[in-house]
């Protein structure tokens, strides 16, 4: 049933549960009063029909109903705190337990997010800790009590009169050799049911993103005809489910009057014998509910606390995921002392780099160096290595071959909190928060003052814009910014990076084409950053590469050309091929691209 | 369809399982209530003060067997013939929602997203089933059972009846309040995980900004706050559940002990047998049950109304009434193989509202209200190529989607033969008129399903043969030979395993598999190079020989053949004749086709630069 392996899961999950230890022992405490409670209802039946009502005396009937109602009160009280407290315990764990996931999520190094898209690490934090909170919490919370109410009924009836329960127990091996057997056809249909129902959603899916495909084709029918055999197929499965979940429910109702019939078919002479009172009887005939209803839920409480074993198996990756800085050698503070209080220069010395160890190299020993006040372009076609260079300096990959030297010291030694503050970056696609235009300006720095974020929108003639926009730098961005057009983005985050007051600037120009007034203003913004600041550029506008000290024109990982525009153009190679080529043809891909 | 309509028209559907059903419900609930009184009989017999009956007892023991055994397979057929017709229901839905979404004209999806479609066909179809399944099982079930029950009972002792049915009716109406608090919050909880995914998503696209400005301690904070509120509904849920939900339960005990205690009474007065308080005690288990569920079908009727109205949505949106009725074979025979005339056609996307207030500083126009084509006309004889040139914006693509009728054209601008093509249906239209589109859409299946997508409504199949001719004919078989199965390679969702030129010409071999009259190209070419673009043209100009073509593209080379030129600039005809002529008249012709002559012969066409860097126009002017 449930397997030895399957316990390791619950490791983390005892782990933070162990934190309401004390809410979960009150609930475990109310345990033994529910079942004392649950226990001594039919004994008081019997006590009532067997000293009272068939011996004829009225006197004590009504103190016997006042301890009934009390039972009941204790009953109803300790089964409402068991429950309440040890779900309680359930959800405080799985809310500790999100929490923590997402802190680790936010130390885990790019190359997770490469391989694992977001949806997958969403429902690690939303559907698969639901499922934790919801089918193992209350799953366990209900097997264990239903279980140990069900054995204390048994041994209680059996204290009472064995000859009776042996009668009840005949009926339990083709009751349990049932539920096993149509649950075992269940799951196979269940099966069925998940694939033909996965596959006609996704078949679907693709119809309606291709409509227009499909409506060309004029292959209305023919999908239609497809569609039909995936909703055909799932609905015979669902049907065959449907009859062996009736015949399991209407023979565990039914099962409850046959053996009444059995009990009082086996009993009649003991009692006409009066070896067995009549109070007993009844008191059986009313306690058989308890003992078949569970019996039912039994088997699928079970699979439900499997199912969720799955979701513990998905959070434990979550767990050893091993995080960004984990087992690297750093730099301690006391090494690296004031050397990077200050940008001065920054040089890659024949560095290559791939992604996996499997993967073909993006980079192929590339060597430059940036110093302070410089302008630096990185020109190139889509996977030459452009963005790969930025985010090595960056340090969201880490594992580079060569030497990457900031001020002098190895890039990979020196731990990233101690330098991000010396680079800005301003990305192509910039994320911005669903907050006002002021905090997506400061990203809430409370060192950032007000006077710094209208002043860095001014520095890229972002100001102006802004105080058109209603409630100006309160404007409040929704759907990530998609209330602003492209190139109001751009300028947001140009202005973000001005405020975080990086030393360094790190662009990723936009090919993406915007109107043409926040065009000139994205121009003139660039401008005034090359002529002002220390800047590395992935550059698409000739403008930018125009005015920059040193062009690195990159292919296949390499760079393939150096030199400043004019040499560049003398030198009449790749680089000056590429300008007439684009510069003439203004077509559709090309824009696009 | 009104919703009532709507409901009876399903409904309908099942009628006659839904009779049998309630038959069998009705049957059940009477012996339920037919049970007890055998017991009732029995015990009484057992009674050791008269000590005799023994016969007679076992004669009620074997009815109450025997019944028991009925009311398992009449139970058995309730449930298959109540909620059987949920599933069909569920599934005939599914099937006419296709229907209508596969007729539906392109101004309906840019009012739905397909996500949004999928959620109603994924989510509401589910309160739809189970609203005519368990819904109608409930109903009769609680509407059999508590009026049987308490008959049963004042048969027995009214005065009995009366006093039990009171702590189940307080237990019920403290029930029906948690009921409704619980459903509130449950709805809450929704949202709360709704926001908190949000939430969620929105900080994990931007994982690689909030690491690398360390705002780690900010996002974690606004996700402990959504996560906390949602740990507080959460928690108040638990405490209804516990405290709340349980009181029914203890009121069907209750109404025992009082059972026990006044019938006791009643009892020693000699009103009552023992007997009779055993089969009171059945009942009160039976009358607790249909009102536990009575709160529950509320809410799967309830759910049931919203979900057939978000059905409606589509059901009820409107499929121009010429889409609905076809050709028949006589007038399809009639329109065969003729003229396309385009004569005077302006168009203009229909105005939005207006977009976004931050873009509007800019001062642009709204896209919406510019004329993207103006006064186009020309003829397509059957058998005629022509070549359509035009920089981006020039309305290339927009005139592709009015001749195939894409886009809700005006009437009497084009025109199909002598028929308007606004005058018949969209899918007969398209049986003659073939359109591959400049983006490919591949359905992830094989190759050559997709290449046989769209050939099932022929009489014959295509034979394989056919598929090898096609593939060769767009410059695929060597392609496909190297895929390891094939012709039977899954190309994955959306054709991701192919390249961006497998994908187009893939589009084209699926064009070319079965006949048609006229082959609208857009673009389709872009992605392949010179020389496979030539050949697969000169193949597709072999092939269809007495066929019309139409190919529209930026690349002179791929038109230089066509019998007539048109190009296209800011919507207008700006020049029209052949290659030649056009060499002549044209001087944005001539000099586009010298610039590409030469990047053609340098053989590095989609250059370095050209992919990826955007250079201001004029700068080698400068």
């Amino acid at each position: 049933m449930i397997k030895s392996p399957d316990l390791q899961y619950l490791k983390h999950f005892y782990l933070f549960a162990k934190t309401y230890k004390k809410t979960a022992l009150l609930g475990v405490a109310m345990m033994p009063l529910s079942i004392a409670s649950n226990l001594l209802f039919p004994w008081l039946v019997i006590q009532i029909i067997d000293t009272k009502l068939m011996a004829g005396q009225l006197a004590g009937l009504y103190t016997l109903v006042f301890w009934m109602l009390m039972v009941l009160a204790v009953n109803y009280l300790a089964d409402a705190f068991y429950s309440y407290f040890l779900r309680k315990t359930g959800q405080m764990t799985v809310f500790d337990m999100r929490e923590a996931l997402f802190k680790r999520i936010l130390q885990l190094p790019r190359s997770y997010f490469d391989k694992t898209p977001t949806g997958v690490t969403l429902s690690r934090l939303t559907s698969d800790l639901e499922a934790i909170g919801e089918a193992f919490v209350l799953g366990i919370l209900s097997l264990v009590k239903d279980s140990i109410n069900t054995v204390a009924v048994l041994i209680f009836m059996f204290v009472i009169n064995w000859q009776l329960t042996v009668v009840v127990l005949v009926v339990f091996p083709p009751i349990l050799y049932l539920t096993h057997y149509v649950r075992n056809k269940l799951r196979a249909q269940h099966l069925i049911t998940r694939s033909s129902l996965a596959k006609g959603t996704g078949f679907l899916q693709e119809c309606l993103l291709g409509i227009k495909t499909v409506q060309l084709y004029g292959a209305e029918k023919e999908v239609e005809n497809q569609y039909k055999e995936h909703t055909t197929d799932f609905m015979r499965a669902q049907l065959k489910t449907n009859n062996y979940d009736a015949i399991l429910y209407s023979i565990i109702t039914g099962i409850t009057s046959i053996t009444i019939g059995l009990i009082i078919w086996y009993g009649a002479e003991k009692i006409l014998a009066a070896t067995l009172s009549l109070g007993v009887l009844i008191a059986f005939i009313n306690n058989l509910e308890k003992i078949f209803v569970p019996l039912r839920d039994f088997t699928s409480q079970i699979t439900a606390i499997q199912r969720s074993f799955a979701a513990f198996d998905h959070i434990e990756e979550l767990f050893t995921e091993p995080l960004e800085e984990d087992s690297r050698p750093l730099l301690g503070p006391a090494e690296i002392k004031d050397s990077l209080s200050s940008f001065e220069f920054l040089q890659f010395d024949n560095v290559s780099f791939r992604y996996k160890d499997q993967d073909p190299y993006v980079l192929k020993g590339v060597s430059f160096t940036l110093k302070k006040g410089e302008q630096l372009a990185l020109v190139g076609t889509t996977g030459s290595g452009k963005s790969t260079i930025l985010r090595l300096m960056n340090k969201v990959y880490m594992d580079y071959e060569g030497s990457i030297l900031l001020n002098g010291i190895e890039l990979s030694q020196i731990p990233k909190a101690s330098m991000l503050h010396l680079f800005s970056l301003m990305q192509q696609d910039a994320f911005l928060f669903e907050e006002n235009i002021h905090f997506n300006i400061s990203l809430g720095d409370s060192n950032v003052s007000d006077e710094a974020v209208v002043d860095a929108a001014h520095y890229v003639y972002a100001h102006d814009f802004i105080m058109e926009l209603p409630h100006q730098y309160e404007f409040q961005l929704s759907n990530s910014g998609s209330n602003l057009s492209a190139g109001q983005t751009q300028l947001i985050s140009f202005a973000r990076a001005i405020a975080q007051g990086g030393q360094v600037m790190m662009l990723d120009e936009a090919t993406s084409s915007v109107d043409s007034i926040t065009e000139e203003l994205i121009q003139k913004a660039i401008g005034r950053l090359f002529n002002e600041k220390t800047v590395i550029a992935i550059a698409h506008r000739l403008s930018t590469i125009r005015n920059s000290d040193q062009i690195l024109v990159m292919a296949d990982g390499k760079i393939v050309e150096r030199g400043n525009h004019q040499t560049l153009l003398a030198l009449d190679g790749v680089y000056a091929g590429l300008l007439q080529d684009s510069s003439h043809i203004e077509d559709d891909t090309l824009l696009s691209a | 369809m009104t919703k009532s309509q709507f409901i009876r028209h399903y409904f309908l559907l099942n009628k006659y399982s839904y009779l049998l059903a309630v038959v069998c419900i009705f049957v059940v609930n009477w012996l339920q209530v037919e049970i007890p009184r055998y017991i009732q009989q029995a015990v009484d017999l057992l009674d050791p003060s008269t000590g005799e009956g023994l016969g007679d007892l076992l004669e009620n023991v074997k009815a109450v067997i025997a019944l028991s055994l009925v009311m398992v397979v009449v139970r058995v057929l309730s449930r298959i013939y109540a909620l059987n017709p949920g599933r069909i229901t569920e599934m005939a839905l599914k099937n006419d929602l296709f229907y209508r979404l596969n007729r539906l004209p392109r101004t309906f999806y840019n009012q739905y997203p397909s996500g949004k479609l999928i959620s109603i066909i994924n989510n509401d179809l589910n309160g739809v089933r189970l609203f005519y399944g368990i819904g109608f099982l409930q109903l009769f079930n609680i509407v059999f059972a508590l009026s049987l029950t308490p008959l049963w009972m004042w048969q027995i002792s009214p005065k009995l009846t009366l006093y039990s049915i009171i702590p189940i009716t307080i237990g019920f109406v403290i029930f029906r309040i948690g009921f409704r608090r619980l459903r509130q919050l449950h709805k809450e909880r929704l949202l709360r995980l709704q926001d908190l995914s949000e939430q969620l998503m929105n900080y994990l696209s931007g994982i690689d900004l909030i690491k690398n400005q360390q705002m780690g301690p900010w996002v974690s904070t606004r996700i402990k706050q959504v996560n906390r509120r949602l740990l507080t509904c959460t928690l108040q849920i638990a405490r209804i559940q516990t405290f709340i939900m349980p009181v029914i339960d203890y009121a069907n005990h209750v109404m025992k002990v009082l059972i026990l205690g006044l019938g006791g009474y009643l009892i020693l007065q000699s009103e009552l047998t023992i007997g009779e308080i055993t089969a009171f005690l059945s009942y009160s288990v039976l009358l607790a049950l249909p009102l536990m569920s009575l709160g529950r079908i509320m809410t799967v009727f309830q759910m049931g109304m919203v979900s057939i109205d978000s059905v409606q949505t589509i059901l009820n949106s409107p499929v121009p009434d010429q889409d609905l009725a076809m050709l028949d074979s006589r007038q399809k025979n009639h329109l065969t193989k003729s003229t396309l005339t385009v004569r005077n056609l302006s168009y203009q996307y229909p105005g939005k509202a207006g977009p976004e207030t931050a873009l509007n500083h800019s001062g642009e126009t709204e896209p919406g209200s510019k004329r993207v084509l103006d006064d186009i006309s020309f003829t397509i004889e059957p058998g005629k190529k022509l070549g359509i040139l035009g920089s981006i914006g020039s309305g290339k693509t927009t005139l592709v989607n009015c001749l195939n009728h894409y886009l809700d054209v005006a009437p009497g601008q084009i025109f199909w033969g002598q028929t308007d093509i606004t005058e018949f249906s969209r899918q007969d239209l398209r049986g003659f008129i073939r359109t591959i589109t400049q983006e490919a859409y591949l359905f992830s299946q094989t190759i050559e399903k997709n290449i046989r997508f769209g050939s099932a409504k022929f009489s014959q199949a295509p034979s394989d043969a056919q598929i090898d001719q096609v593939l060769g004919l767009s410059q695929l078989t060597d392609d496909v030979r190297s895929f390891t199965n094939n012709q039977q390679t899954i190309v994955g969702e959306k054709g991701i395993m192919l390249s961006g030129g497998q994908k187009q010409r893939l589009s084209i071999a699926r064009a070319l598999l079965t006949p048609c009259d006229l082959i609208i190209m857009d673009n389709v070419l872009s992605a392949v190079d010179y020389d496979t673009e030539r050949k697969i043209l000169a193949a597709v100009f072999r092939h269809i020989q007495d066929k019309s073509l139409l190919v529209v593209s930026h690349r002179i080379s791929a038109l230089e053949n066509m019998d007539e030129i048109l190009i296209l600039a800011q919507g207008k005809i700006i020049a029209r004749g052949t290659h030649r002529e056009l060499l002549t008249t044209s001087p944005y012709y001539r000099e586009t086709w010298e610039l590409q002559k030469h990047a053609a012969q340098d053989g590095a066409p989609q250059g370095l630069i050209s992919k990826d860097i955007r250079l201001e126009t004029g700068a080698v002017h400068q």
